[in-house]
């Protein structure tokens, strides 16, 4: 044993290369984030001027007072609070029955059922035709539209399935029919309480996707009072950037100038918050869920 | 009570005919049902509005009573100028942003494998791993931010080295770039944890023979973690390359503006703006389900290659 932990010289030279590159790689993940915070409280004119590249200079709180003003950032949030919440609840109730059902064997059909499945993942009918559809039924302009086309994933469904077959022992089923249960009873009693793990991750990952949905925002939704946060966000970056709006700031001056390019730091941040504040709590489910899903089903 | 038992032997047994199976699982098709029926409406729905792709759509008709134009849709996006070009730009963003997605995270993920200092290994994967919480506006914002010409802080550090300021966002040839990077940034923590998952499943005894041996560690790497985790990498490629022809819609509308129009404009994105925004459903439609197609053709030829090649399939 002793052996094996004795380094030799050339691991020595191999760990330090190592243990470098991997500073540099965290370097490169954590600084465009870190930045973008030293920035938002720091006065502009040290931004500028390149003096705020590790520590924050002349403190201030001026970009997020005036952020706090935007009503929309705070609409934003409350919507896309409520679709989440929404989208996630029909999204889990459709998922963990069905994944549940697709995972017994004896199912008949089965196969048609996962063939057709596994065909929406590659073909579909495209932006226009969905577009179509969504305005049809009535959809456009509420969160509807966001919520309900995605509402099954495929995708998840195989990493729900798999659990469900290799955790869920044969054994405990037959205990529930020698009770006189069927399905049903087996799926409420046993299988969901044993299924606690993928049902945490199942939440986050569809959470996550609906947190940060844009692109159907941009497609579906016409009434600015109804945008997620995503979108207001992106509308907002866009019109500060361009200059093209000056966001009620006024006259275009050095001073007007100024608070834009704090607005625009503090404004990712109170956009990226709470996904910084939750993550420290749900990264280890999202690894369970990777991990999951690399044993192939 | 006793009848269900009945039946319980009869499915064991499997001399029921399908019929009845079917109707002693008829919990497990109430389970399914909502599932099939969201793919119904949402999914296969919109596959017969594909129709429009040949046919010049009336609001008025509808998709059915709209007059049939044959390949016209077809030939008018594959004879106009730019039609190469948008191609080209589709295929050089995300071939390579596939070609970056496969093999950094298994060099960090065998990077990071080899280090024995458990907080630092730690540290490096959360914070490696954190950007892919965030949404692309909130990655795209950043850039913007951190690229500005007047106060962005790579611009800002280009300047004193001595370089002169370049309007990123404003330069045709970093739109790639910039798609690319922020790709790497915010999925190799993501993609690694696959990999390091696997390489934890090593045999620990034959790794410590391989020590006893004097094999050194770049040859340990080569020789029994690499061999170990070929399975996972295939099967990583074979999803990777599949969207071999897609690129994210919503980071190329974010990053493209007027300027960077010559490079930034895709098919996905052409296909939004001719779409929705100009109203020309039937030839949207048509250059969608080129490349959809395109896709379609990707997937099929990657899965058939891995499993000629190594015996690993997706199908």
């Amino acid at each position: 044993m002793k052996l094996l932990k004795m380094k030799t010289k050339s691991d020595i030279i191999f760990d330090i290369i190592n243990y470098s590159f991997l500073a540099v790689i965290f370097f490169a993940a954590f600084y465009p984030l870190y930045f973008v915070v030293i920035a938002s409280f720091s006065d502009p004119t040290y931004v500028n001027a390149g003096e705020t590249l590790f520590l924050p200079k002349g403190f201030t709180l001026a970009g997020y007072e005036k952020a706090f003003e935007y009503k929309k950032i705070w609409i934003g949030y409350k919507n896309s609070a409520i679709y989440t919440l929404i989208g996630t609840c029909i999204n889990l109730a459709v998922l963990i029955p069905a994944s549940f059902a697709l995972s017994r064997k004896e199912l008949v059909g089965r196969k048609i059922f996962t063939t057709l499945m596994l065909f929406t993942m590659y073909f579909s009918g495209g932006t226009i035709p969905v577009y179509l559809l969504i305005k049809n039924l009535g959809l456009m302009d509420t969160m509807w539209a966001l919520v309900l086309p995605g509402a099954f994933s495929v995708y998840n469904m195989i990493i729900c399935r798999s659990y469900f077959q290799g955790n869920v022992s044969e054994e405990l089923f037959e205990s529930v029919k020698l009770d006189g249960g069927g399905y049903m009873r087996f799926f409420f009693s046993v299988v969901l309480p044993l299924s606690k793990a993928i049902i945490a991750v199942m939440v986050l990952y569809h959470a996550l996707g609906h947190w940060n949905v844009y692109v159907s925002a941009l497609y579906y939704l016409r009434d600015g009072d109804k945008y997620p946060l995503q979108l207001v966000l992106a509308n907002l970056t866009n019109s500060l950037t361009n200059s093209m709006v000056d966001g009620g700031l006024g006259a275009d001056t050095a001073e007007t100038e100024k608070l834009r390019e704090m607005i625009r730091y503090s404004t990712i941040l109170i956009a990226a918050l709470p996904m910084i504040i939750l993550y420290p709590f749900v990264q280890k489910y999202f690894v369970t869920g990777v991990m999951i899903g690399s044993v192939k089903g | 009570m006793k009848i269900s038992r009945k039946q319980e032997v009869a499915v064991i047994s499997g001399n029921k005919t399908v019929w009845q199976r079917m109707l002693s699982q008829w919990q497990l098709y109430i389970f399914l049902l909502p599932a099939l029926i969201f793919l119904a409406i949402f999914a296969y729905g919109p596959m017969y509005g594909i129709l429009l792709a040949f046919k010049d759509y009336m609001p008025m008709k509808g998709i059915m009573g709209s007059p049939w134009v044959g390949f016209k849709h077809f030939t008018r996006f594959f004879t106009q100028p730019t039609c190469l070009q948008y191609i080209k730009n589709t295929v050089s963003i995300s071939l390579v942003s596939t070609l970056l997605s496969v093999p950094i995270p298994i060099i960090f993920a065998l990077m990071l494998d080899q280090v024995d200092t458990k907080w630092y290994k730690k540290l490096v994967q959360n914070m490696t791993y954190m950007p892919y919480m965030l949404s692309v506006v909130i990655v795209i914002s950043i850039c913007q931010v951190l690229l500005s010409p007047t106060s962005g802080v790579v611009n800002i550090v280009i300047e004193k080295l001595g370089g002169s300021r370049i309007n990123f966002f404003g330069e045709e040839d970093a739109v790639f770039w910039i798609y690319w990077l922020t790709g790497v940034w915010q999925n190799t923590g993501y993609s690694a944890v696959i990999y390091l998952a696997a390489l934890s499943g090593i045999d620990q005894e034959q790794l410590e023979a391989a020590k006893i041996d004097g094999a050194s560690r770049l040859r340990i790497i080569w020789n029994i973690k690499l061999p170990a985790i070929a399975n996972t990498v295939i099967i990583m490629m074979i999803l990777a390359f599949g969207g071999a022809f897609n690129v994210g819609v919503d980071k190329m509308l974010l990053i493209q503006n007027s300027m960077n129009l010559g490079k930034s404009e895709v098919i996905s994105t052409y296909v939004y703006k001719v779409g929705l925004l100009g109203g020309e459903y039937g030839f949207s439609t048509a250059i969608n389900l080129f490349n959809t197609l395109v896709n379609v053709l990707c997937v099929l030829t990657v899965n058939k290659i891995a499993d000629v090649v190594s015996d690993t399939s997706l199908f």
